[in-house]
């Protein structure tokens, strides 16, 4: 059966904390190489996730402060999932320095729908001020998951049906 | 009339489009609005149906000729944000 929760799918070895990131391709290739190590995503997924931004800009920068990067399921997506790494320096997504960036999820979406229920989850808790703070300062692994998981702070972290 | 229909659109239309259309969906839950949100990428955009286009400013030229309003969000995740920019034309197409 497929994981429904964030909490069961984001196991510590897709995290990394304050990771020291150049720039915002090397802060890609760090969370896209945690999925590909994990068996979510084929190498070439990376880069294509890098291609992406290039190409559209920096619009996955989809609040301040976060990134979630992507790309098509056809680029190389084996299975659904996501990573997390916060950096220790910010770095930007934009050419003009207007998308600093500190929080990077590499998403990667398999052909199977079950992204969007992790996707809701993901919004519902970035959603939340306090939360984003805590994922962005986060100096262990179980705050991060605990953060997602059922339980512990669900109130922040919303329940869907 | 039919529910207005809102196009939310990014790249791929699975991800950053996606959690738009939850920021949306839950603002417009808020102010009671009935309305048909869905995800579009950047390539089949143009041959979609919709009144009203919800983006970011990146993909604004895409859909300069489409003569529908399109509302452009820079924090995705900020309910305020979309509901200032969004409600008032919602409102003004269900009027």
């Amino acid at each position: 059966m497929n994981p429904v929760r964030i909490g069961d799918t984001l196991t510590p070895d897709l995290i990394e904390l304050q990771v020291g990131a150049e720039d915002w391709r090397s802060a890609i290739r760090s969370a896209g190489e945690l999925l590909f190590r994990g068996g979510i995503c084929e190498a070439g997924y990376i880069e294509a996730m890098i291609e992406a931004v290039e190409r559209y800009g920096p619009y996955m920068v989809i609040a301040p402060g976060i990134a979630l990067v992507h790309s098509r399921p056809e680029d190389g997506a084996l299975t659904t999932g996501l990573s997390l790494i916060t950096l220790s320096n910010p770095v930007d997504f934009a050419p003009d320095g207007t998308s600093p960036v500190s929080l990077v999820i590499a998403l990667s979406a398999a052909t199977n729908d079950w992204h969007v229920e992790i996707l809701k989850q993901l919004a519902e808790a970035l959603m939340d001020r306090e939360n984003r703070d805590v994922l962005i300062s986060a100096t262990s692994k179980v705050q991060v998951m605990e953060l997602f998981s059922l339980g512990k702070r669900a109130g922040k972290v919303c329940e869907f049906a | 009339m039919s529910l207005p229909r809102i196009m939310v659109v990014c790249g791929f239309g699975l991800g950053s489009s996606l959690v738009l259309k939850m920021t949306l969906d839950a603002v417009l839950l808020d102010a009671g609005i009935g309305a048909e949100t869905f995800c579009s990428d950047e390539a089949s955009a143009k041959g979609e149906k919709f009144d009203l286009v919800v983006t970011s400013r990146q993909f604004e030229h895409l859909l300069k000729d489409c003569q529908k309003p399109i509302v452009l969000i820079q924090n995705f995740l900020n309910k305020d944000e979309v509901k200032e920019k969004c409600l008032p034309v919602v409102l003004a197409l269900i009027k």
